[in-house]
């Protein structure tokens, strides 16, 4: 089982609906024991009275983000191509812009877009005004997008999909650890500052409870540590599949190619006039000179590259080795593809198993749909269109 | 409706099989809901007077109105309008149609008169000198009932329950009875659509000011109907999957991951089943003050069943 | 009354946090709020105004997104009013009320209310995304704009804070 589960935004479409209910029904439930259904409260936030929101969204993202780390670092989840779906593409200047908008939206109105829906759900007017302000704002953008300079604005300072460290260069285990250290950082200083605003109003500062705290801050710094150690884990792994580039057999090339291409990215790196001669479907003529320019480094690596030899290949060309995806040798090269693909399938013989059956099958069907030709019937007793001609052939075309 | 066998479903023969639209659902909500008003106003009306508020009394009257609303529903759908009174002609004792025509019939007597005994003797005098009333001369037909609904008072409340369950049932039938279409083909369907609507009944009474004793004796019958309703559903759901026919497979199909999923566990199961359910759960343990919202989505989650129902039996 | 105790705010955070990763795990996206917003208001405009939709190229794409009922971002929302409702009634805080400072008007209030949702419904669809969306779950994945966008929120917020002084406190 491969984690996203792909099938919820594809072929299971409506039972992602439903798993977005249960989701959200969390979320909700969370933000409003959070406290966060209560302007008074969320405003708190700008006078240094209540660091509620502080508090609780950086201890959110903290768990969330380690999470996704220890989890990434285990090879359960892939980050790199997670993140190219799950977070919008950095766009620096509208979102420093954006932000700073959101603020001012925040303390006028007391709420955040997701806040509001959660006031307004318990029954808080102020809260309804707020979701339908939003919606509101949401048309007014659309309209101002019709101006040339608000679209080009809009698309400024473009850095696509970048995380911090990439941008950094750093293992994101690393950066991990260091938002888990500003974050505790954060908290301590938040209560300091809570502290103060009480006695400067002349207030007892309320006597925050400790153990749930302690349980906290430890739980965190543990995972962060989690995720160091899992550093050490997946840096080889990716190291060493790097250098040995793992193979792939032509039958399930011959699978992929006609059920999933858009996973693909082939590689063939025959001499050029060979490759455009015949070569596997999708694949990409990239002869040795071609492939130094291809610019694999850069590639966002999401689809799986196949090598294509005329042969089986060694190793990888170092150009395509720093390909951050996946790297597949296609087993046998191009001979090997020609041999499995590209020629009829021996019929098997009337004893043949149901594997061997099926193995026919599948073989016949791999071969009518790359070259054209009309399958030879699969059951043994067939006759017609087979190499090996039997007595009795009857209507054979 | 363009006039349909019922135990056809040819693409060949009908050019449209998608002939019922919304008018049917929201008939066969309301027609559920004046089910469970009837139902749920009988049982609440064995007891004593002072625990009465007045709209627990007054909600008998709502089953009649809930029932000409869906009528007229019904009607907007009906193709040959004008031939209503056909049904009225005949009796067929295998059809269920003709049951429910018939049935629509008892119900306004049965409802009115339980009403006008629910009614207190100076709300009666009020009633009776009614300017529009006394127009037609009506002032002495409603003491008249309001004094026979007061002599056989167990035997009104006891036709009206019969009549809800009856109507309730037939509610669910009326789609059972066409076996061609798989989603419907199922007898889970009349009883269904019965706790379904005695649920709506309850969400619709506790819209408003009820007296304690009324609100907490409704929230356990909705309760009840709720926990009914998941079990149906979930039998309903189950008996289309693992039936011999690939007809039902498939209409199982529908819910369990087809086109109708994200609706039909969003809106019914979650929105109208689930979340009333903790919130009334809630209401009794923690005592909280009741609000709008659970009969609200009560409400809602009824109305989408039918809905949700209608449309994929036609998918 | 228990209507002002809330949870310790960081074990809240670790549970939203939990549900933003399982978000993440299950579904491969983060939480969000305003692109639901946005769908559905474009939705509402379009039974009213079909034509300016069609003219207006942001509308536009929002519309030919299909139908509300068949947004992830949407059913996720209807989640966060249906979980949003049980965890008020239950902790004794659903009551029909305008939350408000000590020393501003009702009409004001939710004047501000609107305003403020307006300014961040334009926030929200500049930068791609609301403090859920963007901040939190982009802040999650480390992403270089999320981070940003988050400074810059509480840095507009803190800026504007005092200004606004007479609305809270």
């Amino acid at each position: 089982m491969s984690l996203p589960l792909e099938a919820l935004a594809t072929t299971q479409r409506e039972v992602g609906l439903v798993v977005a209910v249960g989701i959200g029904v969390g979320f909700g439930f969370v933000l409003e024991r959070a406290g966060f259904g209560r302007a008074p409260k969320l405003a708190a936030q700008f006078y240094f009275r209540d660091l509620t929101v502080l508090k609780v969204m950086f201890s959110g993202i903290v768990t969330a983000m380690l999470g996704l780390v220890v989890l990434g670092g285990l090879g359960v989840i892939d980050l790199r191509a997670l993140s190219e779906t799950a977070v919008s593409a950095t766009n620096l200047w509208p979102m420093v812009i954006g932000g700073l908008l959101l603020g001012v939206g925040f303390i006028v109105s007391g709420y955040c877009p997701g806040t509001s829906i959660v006031a307004a759900a318990s029954g808080k007017v102020d809260g309804v005004f707020t979701v339908v302000g939003v919606i509101a704002g949401t048309w007014v953008y659309s309209e101002l997008m019709v101006i040339p300079a608000v679209a080009k604005f809009h698309q400024s300072g473009d850095l696509g999909t970048l995380l911090i460290w990439q941008w950094l260069k750093v293992p994101p285990a690393a950066v991990a650890a260091g938002v888990v250290v500003m974050a505790l950082g954060m908290f301590v200083g938040g209560e300091a500052l809570e502290r103060w605003s009480a006695r400067r109003r002349g207030v007892e500062p309320s006597p925050a409870p400790r153990a749930p705290r302690r349980i906290a801050f430890a739980a965190m710094g543990t995972v962060a540590a989690l995720g160091l150690v899992t550093l050490a884990l997946p840096h080889r792994t990716r190291a060493e599949a790097r250098t040995a580039p793992q193979s792939l057999a032509p039958r399930d090339l011959a699978g992929r190619v006609l059920e999933a291409p858009w996973t693909l990215r082939i590689l063939d790196l025959r001499p050029q006039a060979e490759c455009m001669a015949k070569r596997i479907p999708g694949a990409e003529c990239a002869p040795p000179e071609v492939l130094a320019k291809l610019g694999l480094k850069d590639d966002p690596g999401v689809r799986d590259l196949v090598l294509v030899g005329p042969g089986a290949l060694a190793a990888a060309p170092p150009a395509a080795a720093s390909y951050p995806g996946r790297v597949l040798l296609l087993e046998g090269g191009f001979a090997g593809w020609t041999a499995y693909a590209l020629t009829r399938p021996a019929l098997p013989a009337a004893a043949a198993t149901p594997a061997e059956l099926a193995e026919y099958q599948l073989r016949a069907a791999v071969n009518a749909a790359l070259t054209g030709m009309k399958p030879s019937p699969p059951p043994p007793p067939a006759a017609g269109g087979a190499p090996v001609k039997k007595k009795g052939g009857g209507c054979s075309s | 409706m363009t006039e349909l066998d019922l135990n056809r479903h040819n693409l060949y023969i009908d050019p449209h099989l998608s002939v019922w639209g919304w008018e049917i659902a929201v008939y066969l909500f309301l027609g559920g809901l004046a089910a469970g008003i009837m139902i749920l106003t009988a049982t609440l009306g064995r007891a004593p007077p002072a625990e009465r508020s007045r709209w627990g009394r007054l909600l008998v009257f709502a089953a009649p109105v809930a029932l000409s609303v869906g009528m007229l529903a019904l009607l907007l759908d009906l193709h040959a309008k004008l031939h209503v009174f056909r049904f009225y002609t005949t009796l067929r004792v295998t059809s269920p149609m003709s049951w429910g025509a018939w049935i629509l019939i008892a119900i306004y007597p049965a409802t009115i008169l339980h009403g006008l005994g629910s009614l207190t003797a100076a709300e009666i005098d009020r009633l009776a000198a009614w300017r529009p009333l006394r127009a037609l001369r009506l002032g002495g037909l409603v003491t008249w009932g309001a004094g026979c609904a007061g002599r056989h008072e167990g035997a009104v409340r006891g036709a009206n329950a019969v009549l809800g369950v009856a109507l309730g049932v037939y509610t669910g039938v009326l789609l059972s009875n066409l076996g061609a279409r798989a989603a419907w083909n199922s007898a889970l369907l009349g009883p269904l659509f019965l706790v379904s609507g005695v649920s709506a009944g309850a969400a619709l009474s506790m819209l408003g000011p009820l007296s304690h004793a009324e609100h907490a004796a409704l929230r356990r019958w909705d309760l009840a109907a709720i926990g009914l309703e998941v079990a149906l559903l979930l039998l309903y759901l189950l008996a289309l999957a693992s039936g011999a026919e690939r007809s039902g497979q498939g209409a199982a199909a529908l819910f369990l991951g087809g086109r109708y999923t994200a609706p039909f566990w969003a809106l019914v199961v979650i929105a109208g089943l689930a979340v009333p359910f903790a919130l009334e759960i809630a209401a009794g343990r923690h005592g909280r003050r009741p609000t709008l919202v659970a009969p609200v989505l009560g409400l809602i989650g009824g109305l989408s069943l039918r809905w949700i129902l209608v449309l994929a039996g036609q998918a | 009354m228990d209507s002002d105790r809330f949870w310790n705010p960081y074990l809240a955070g670790i549970a939203l946090g939990l549900v933003l990763l399982t978000s993440f795990v299950l579904m491969g996206r983060g939480l969000g709020a305003s692109g639901a917003s946005h769908r559905i208001g474009v939705y509402g405009l379009d039974l009213v105004a079909s034509q300016h939709v069609d003219r207006t190229p942001a509308l536009h794409a929002a519309k030919a997104d299909g139908h509300p009922l068949d947004d992830w971002l949407v059913f996720e929302v209807l989640g966060v009013l249906l979980g949003g409702g049980v965890a008020a009634y239950t902790a004794g805080r659903m009551k029909r009320e305008v939350l408000r400072g000590p020393r501003v008007g009702l009409a004001l209030r939710l004047a501000l209310a609107f305003g403020g949702g307006l300014i961040m419904g334009v926030a929200a669809r500049m930068a791609r995304g609301c403090t859920s969306g963007q901040a939190l779950s982009g802040g999650a994945f480390l992403s270089v704009g999320a981070w940003a966008f988050m400074f810059a929120v509480f840095g507009g917020g803190y800026a504007l804070a005092w200004f606004v002084r007479k609305e809270w406190t």
